[in-house]
């Protein structure tokens, strides 16, 4: 190993530690977001389904039992 | 054998497993496919098509044989060749350039292969970055020979115009599920930007980069099988 420093072999290992750590905080972060993204998206859709079969009623008492 | 030696050996040693581990996960990702003959000589032919239109696939095999043809043509034409180079030596001398310039954009190209899986990839940033390469590789050829810091501006700014479009196309497929693939391609970004960091291209600290610039390659790559790997366990 006699054409390399030992300093330099160090800076050069700790710059790919720093690439791979980058990396997975990187994939960490994307998968993170997408859960997220995908939780709220089905939070969504729960709350349209519900009013779908249940509607809540409407304002005032306005409903058709109330008309009758 | 010698320090520099070994570390090129254990790169192309890397660049070789993460190239099987990605046609592995080409194929399994293909299935097996609907055989039309009791051979199954249609879904071998089927999986081979796909392997070679993988861009992953695509960019880890031409890492791998422009590290070897590098390191031949360099052996057999540019070591011992008297500077400026001239004849055959400054031709390849040329290729060489052309091959280091080609790998951060190639690595780009993939992203935007890869990465916005919807909508449909989009080809017109491969034709971009191809210009770009030989636009960047054009006044290197016609102004031959350049001094050392003109090349290593050029290829600086192909590194970060490398960096930037890969960067831009992972910002694109943020949204989406992401496989080993993905996070492969997030990986040799990051050790690219290690390169364009560390290495020779804007101002070089280190005496003994052309040795010590492999290390990071040798670990990205054996990141990049390991990635891809058990990815494949994982979904088997």
């Amino acid at each position: 190993m006699g054409e390399t420093s030992a300093l330099e072999l160090l800076v050069v290992l700790f710059g790919v530690v720093a690439a791979l750590a980058v990396a997975a905080a990187t994939i960490a972060w994307q998968r993170a977001a997408r859960a997220a993204a995908l939780a709220r998206q089905e939070g969504a859709a729960r709350r349209a389904f519900v009013e779908l079969v249940d509607p809540p009623p409407a304002p005032h008492g306005d409903t058709l039992v109330s008309r009758r | 054998m010698s320090f520099g030696a070994a570390l090129w050996v254990a790169c192309v040693a890397a660049e070789v497993a993460a190239l099987a581990a990605a046609v592995r996960a080409t194929l399994r990702a293909a299935g097996p496919g609907k055989p039309v003959s009791r051979s199954g000589t249609a879904s071998v032919i089927d999986g081979g098509a796909r392997v070679f239109r993988a861009p992953l696939v695509l960019l880890l095999a031409f890492a791998l044989a422009s590290d070897l043809v590098i390191a031949g043509g360099r052996e057999l034409l540019l070591v011992g060749a008297a500077r400026p180079f001239a004849g055959l030596a400054r031709a390849w001398w040329h290729v060489e350039t052309l091959l280091v310039i080609a790998w951060p954009l190639g690595l780009a190209a993939a992203s935007w292969e890869v990465f916005p899986l919807r909508p449909r990839p989009v080809r017109w940033p491969l034709a971009m970055l191809g210009a770009w390469a030989l636009v960047l590789w054009a006044p290197l050829v016609l102004a031959h020979p350049v001094r050392r810091g003109a090349v290593a501006g050029v290829l600086l700014v192909a590194e970060l115009a490398g960096l930037g479009a890969g960067a831009v196309a992972v910002a694109r497929g943020w949204r989406y599920p992401w496989g080993p693939p993905h996070a492969a391609l997030v990986v040799l970004l990051s050790i690219e930007l290690v390169i364009a960091v560390l290495g020779p291209f804007g101002h070089d600290v280190f005496r003994s980069w052309a040795v010590l610039g492999r290390a990071p390659y040798a670990v990205g790559f054996a990141v990049v099988a390991a990635v891809l790997g058990a990815g494949g366990r994982r979904a088997a």
